[in-house]
This record gives C-alpha cells, sequence and structure tokens, in this order.
C-alpha cells in the first residue's frame, strides 16, 4: 500500500478546487502547480501550498512536463492529480511521474497510450464483443488515399487528427468537394495542437446520441461501470449540457454497461475513465475511451452517491473502493450545464474581465462548481468555461425544471455568460422529449441568439435604476426611486 | 452591487444591481441586462449586424492561423478569408458578400484584439 501524504494539482478552475477540496476532507496535504496567470483564482487561494511553475501560455506552465515534475518535487508532493485536459492523457508525463517516483493518479502510461492512439484504441476494441465504426485507420496518410478512403466510407466523413481531443483537430466533410478543406484543416489543427499531422477518418454519424458509460479499474483489478450519461448537447464537438442517465432504453443500457467494461477489462484499466459510444437507433459504437476524470463526472457523483476524485486518490493509493457492483444503483436524474464566459448573442464570441459580483444560488440537489469569484480576471490565457451548475432531482422532468430556476437565479456581473443559451435549450421540446441527438444545436441552433426587446416594464425598472446607479450620482442609502421599497 | 426590492403595481421585484466602469449591469426576473451610462454624453459607434459590411474585424482576440487571400483577389460569398484561434477553438471567417481584397492588415501568428480590422474589402468593385 502507498501513503500518500501531499499531492500536486496540475491544473487549474474549478477542477483543482474540486480535487484540493477532496484532499482537505481526507486529510492529504494539497500543493498546487500554477501559471503566473492564475494567481486571482479559488484554487490559488485554497491550496496549503501554490508554486508558480512559469508563464500564462501552456507550453510554459500547464503542458509542460519539466517543469510540472520539478514543481511536485519541489514540494515534496507523493503525488500528481492531473484534472483534465493540460496533460491528463499524456502518456510521457505518466510515465515521467512513474521515473521520478511520484504516483500519478490516472491510469499507467501504457494505457493512456493506448487509448491516446484512437487507431490503437480501436483495434483493441476489436478484439471484444464491443462494435466500432467503420473508417480508416492506415499507415498510408497521403491525400490520395485519404480522399480514396473517404469516398468508400461513404459521406458525411469525419476526419480526424489522431492524437485529437475536446473537439480539437476534428472536421467534417458533407460531400466530395468539402474533403480536401477537412483534411487540410485538421492536419493544421493537429500539428498546431498535438505536433502530429497523423489523420483518421471515420463514417459520420449524422443522427446519433452521445453516450457514455463512467467505469473505474480499482487496485484489486476489478472494473466497476456507473451506469452512463448522455452528452448530446455539443456544439462544434464540445459538450455544452450533460446529464445521467441518458435517455436511452433499459435493454440498451445493458448492453452498452457490459460492452464498457469488457473493453476496460481488456486492457487492465486503473482508475477513472469513461467510454464513449455513438447510439443510433439501437445500434451502438465505441466512439473513444477517455483515460481521466471526465469535466461531466459530477452528474455520475449525484446520481449513484459516490465520489470519484476521492475513488481516484484511493485507487492510487493501493486501496480498494467501497463499492460492490449490485449495490451500486442510480438515484433520480442530474444535469450539467457548463456556464461558458462568451456573448450568446454574437454566436458564443469569448467574453473576458473582471467579475465585478457573482451569486450562485444554492439550495438543495444544487451543485457549483467554481473556479472564480468576485474581483477575478477571466482572460483568453484559457478555455471560456468559468463555472459548472449541477443539478439533482428525483426525476429528469424535475431537474429540468430546477436547473432553469437555478440559473435564473445564478448571477455574474461582468462578464457575459451562455445561460440565456442554455435557458433556451433547457426549454426546447425537443431536449425535454429527451430524443436529441448531437445535431441537436446545429439543427435548432445555427445562429446567434436574437436579442429579446425589452417588455415595457423592463424598461421601467431599467430606466429608474440608471437614473438612481449613475457614475457621481450614486450614493449609499439615497436611492430616490419612487419604487424604492427596501435596501439589503 | 446594490440589491433592491421594487415595487412595480403591486409586485415585488428583487434587482440587483452594480456599476463597472461606463456600464450598468442589472440583474432582475431571471434576466441579465448590460446599460451603457455613457450614452448620451458621448455618441457609440455601434457595429451592429445589420449594417453593411465594408471589412473583416476580429470577433474576438485571438491568433490568426492562417491567411487564404491577398490584396486584388476577387471572393465570392462565402469564400474563406482567414482562420483564427481562440480559447482552443478555430474560428473561419468568411466573405459577407462578393468582394475584392483592398487590403490584408495582419499577418499569420498575429495576436489580434477584439474587433480589429484584419482584411478590408471593397464590395463595389467588378470582380
Amino acid at each position: 500500500m502507498n501513503n500518500i501524504e501531499k499531492i500536486a494539482i496540475a491544473n487549474r478552475g474549478e477542477v483543482a478546487v474540486r480535487i484540493i477540496r477532496a484532499c482537505q476532507e481526507l486529510g492529504i496535504a494539497t500543493v498546487l502547480l500554477h501559471s503566473e496567470a492564475d494567481e486571482n483564482t479559488i484554487a490559488y487561494r485554497l491550496s496549503d501550498e501554490v508554486i508558480c511553475i512559469g508563464g500564462a501560455p501552456i507550453a510554459n506552465s500547464y503542458m509542460n512536463i519539466e517543469k510540472v515534475i520539478d514543481g511536485a518535487k519541489a514540494a515534496g508532493a507523493d503525488a500528481i492529480h492531473p484534472g483534465f485536459g493540460f496533460l491528463s492523457e499524456n502518456a510521457e508525463f505518466a510515465q515521467a511521474c512513474v521515473d521520478n517516483k511520484i504516483i500519478f493518479i490516472g491510469p499507467t502510461p501504457e494505457a493512456i497510450s493506448l487509448f491516446g492512439d484512437k487507431i490503437s484504441a480501436k483495434n483493441l476494441v476489436k478484439t471484444t464483443e464491443c462494435p466500432v465504426i467503420p473508417g480508416y485507420n492506415g499507415e498510408d496518410q497521403s491525400e490520395e488515399t485519404l480522399l480514396k478512403e473517404m469516398d468508400k466510407i461513404g459521406y458525411p466523413v469525419m476526419v480526424k487528427a489522431a492524437g485529437g481531443g475536446g473537439g480539437r483537430g476534428l472536421k467534417v466533410a458533407h460531400n466530395a468537394s468539402e474533403s480536401k478543406m477537412a483534411i487540410e484543416s485538421a492536419r493544421r489543427e493537429g500539428i498546431n495542437a498535438f505536433g502530429s499531422d497523423r489523420l483518421f477518418l471515420e463514417k459520420y454519424l449524422g443522427n446519433s446520441k452521445h453516450i457514455e458509460v463512467q467505469v473505474f479499474g480499482d487496485c484489486t483489478g476489478k472494473v466497476f461501470h456507473l451506469f452512463e450519461r448522455e452528452c448530446s448537447v455539443q456544439r462544434r464537438h464540445q459538450k455544452v449540457i450533460e446529464e445521467s442517465l441518458g435517455n436511452i432504453s433499459a435493454g440498451l443500457r445493458d448492453k452498452i454497461h457490459k460492452s464498457a467494461v469488457s473493453v476496460a477489462e481488456k486492457a487492465k484499466y486503473l482508475g477513472a475513465g469513461t467510454v464513449e459510444f455513438l447510439v443510433e437507433d439501437d445500434n451502438y459504437y465505441f466512439l473513444e475511451m477517455n483515460t481521466r476524470l471526465q469535466v461531466e463526472h459530477p452528474v455520475t457523483e449525484m446520481v449513484m452517491g459516490i465520489d470519484l476524485v476521492k475513488s481516484q486518490i484511493m485507487a492510487a493509493n493501493d486501496q480498494s473502493v467501497f463499492w460492490n457492483q449490485n449495490d451500486l444503483t442510480p438515484h433520480g436524474h442530474a444535469i450539467e450545464c457548463r456556464l461558458y464566459a462568451e456573448d450568446p448573442y454574437l454566436g458564443g464570441v469569448p467574453s473576458v474581465g473582471k467579475i465585478g459580483f457573482c451569486q450562485w444560488p444554492y439550495g438543495p440537489g444544487r451543485r457549483f462548481e467554481v473556479g472564480f469569484e468576485e474581483g477575478d480576471t477571466i482572460t483568453t490565457n484559457y478555455d471560456s468555461m468559468i463555472a459548472k451548475i449541477i443539478v439533482h432531482d428525483e426525476s429528469r422532468p424535475r431537474a429540468i425544471k430546477k436547473m432553469i430556476q437555478t440559473l435564473k437565479e445564478t448571477i455574474v456581473f461582468g462578464l457575459k455568460t451562455n445561460i440565456p443559451y442554455l435557458l433556451e435549450v433547457l426549454q426546447h421540446e425537443e431536449f425535454v422529449s429527451g430524443e436529441m441527438t448531437t445535431q441537436f444545436l446545429e439543427k435548432n441552433f445555427p445562429k446567434a441568439l436574437e436579442k429579446e426587446e425589452e417588455s415595457e416594464k423592463e424598461k421601467l425598472i431599467i430606466s429608474a435604476l440608471k437614473k438612481q446607479m449613475s457614475v457621481n450620482t450614486i450614493q449609499e442609502g439615497e436611492l430616490k426611486n419612487p419604487w424604492y421599497e427596501e435596501t439589503k | 452591487m446594490k440589491n433592491l426590492i421594487l415595487n412595480i403595481d403591486g409586485e415585488r421585484v428583487q434587482v440587483w444591481a452594480q456599476v463597472l466602469g461606463q456600464e450598468l449591469w442589472l440583474h432582475f426576473n431571471g434576466k441579465t441586462f448590460i446599460q451603457d451610462l455613457s450614452e448620451g454624453s458621448k455618441r457609440r459607434s455601434k457595429s451592429g449586424s445589420g449594417g453593411a459590411a465594408t471589412d473583416i474585424v476580429a470577433p474576438m482576440p485571438g491568433k490568426i492561423l492562417s491567411i487564404k487571400v491577398k490584396k486584388s483577389d476577387a471572393l465570392k460569398k462565402g469564400d474563406l478569408i482567414l482562420v483564427m484561434e481562440a480559447m482552443k477553438m478555430e474560428y473561419s471567417l468568411k466573405a459577407p458578400a462578393d468582394c475584392v481584397v483592398k487590403e490584408v492588415l495582419c499577418n499569420d501568428s498575429d495576436q489580434v484584439n477584439l474587433k480589429q480590422k484584419l482584411v478590408d474589402l471593397d464590395f463595389e468593385a467588378q470582380s
């Protein structure tokens, strides 16, 4: 058995806060390895120790293996939790941890490279009962061969950079005329983001649901499944709303869980992982396996009543988790909305700036995963997700209503957020019916939201407050609003 | 931040209000409103989506990845002009109508600011 006493967190934002809190509850010390740009964040204030490992660009800090390892060693950390994104699925990094006698909280470097390369992943899955999507993953990467294979697979075809993920390095060619541009663009993103121009092709399933199974490999070699999540509400292949359980039939559910477990077992998988599937009608296909904690892990935690981060730490510590597969029963329904700092009326253009005020309306079954608070500044250095809002209730309709109410009470001043967009999506009949596919947003929300004209009552309130709150005229306790009743 | 309870025709409305720079941020009835307080004192040029597009400006702060056009190129509506990247995503900027490239005002790998003019287009020229 290992004895982890101090964990270095190689991440930022809300996930760093999530990990630090889990450590604090377990009595484990924390050291946050942060960039110069991240001193004004909750994680920075919350961690027992902090070490600045480099400048704002990710190549100088969060993606820099040497600097992360040096930081962890300088702090005397026994283990590193990589969170998600950044180095979380980097086999070279996991190996560097091993070489430096630091426990990497995650699977082995071998498992990461196996699933990180989508070609070897697919080859492994082919040895199990789990179905895969038709595609091309050959060594011959010439444009001529790729174009020929695209014709053979049949359009639409998805062109992916072999090292890609999170919507990066991924292009869809809807017909032969778009194929050359898709190859060029995916290659460029692949080189920029992962330093590799290797591509693979796959049949693009145009009307499928994104269903993913949370799996967990315990230190004894036992693989659990923690039911599934649905992440069909995606835009440009980035998830926006996730839920658990998924909107699929009970029969399909059983089959998918079994397939997911068989893939993880075959790879002798350790720790938390997610097997992603595309589901079209009653068919399902292996998409990829993510060898890390997922952004959307809270919906699983809410429905299953478990703690994935603590379980990850236990697995890394050679301790068995508390579960018994037969006792793992889902309760109710959970939904997560990703709060992006962006202008929904300008088609999602990132919004940056200082948070003047924010309010997270806590209540039963309302969970907020937040990395920033009042006074903190959101910059363009990192992605625009500033928080995750998760709700849990007894049924899906109730969870949807709870989410709508929660979002309406959520306030962020100083930055525009996608809350108006999320509210529209949550009330769309296709989402409410649970029948949405990954095409849902593209089909129903292709353009920027249109700003509604303010109602007469809204205009009245706005003009009254404008007078009261105008610069230079605002005086504490001097509000002369005719409708004024009380001040807090 | 001020938290007020207004009474409008017998209905209670809770309002959160904060002045940030020249803007008034309000939240009530589940919505956030942003009001420009400098209005009236100075005219703000607003490049709304309704106006005729005359050039390509950066829709967000970010980095230019690849420029697909050069000076004097004749473009058809929808032709790709350049690709930029911000906050981990790639965005393609396309010609809003048939036009000719008057001037390219940025270079590959440039860091550009929000609303920065990137390419000057001429919609009058015959292509």
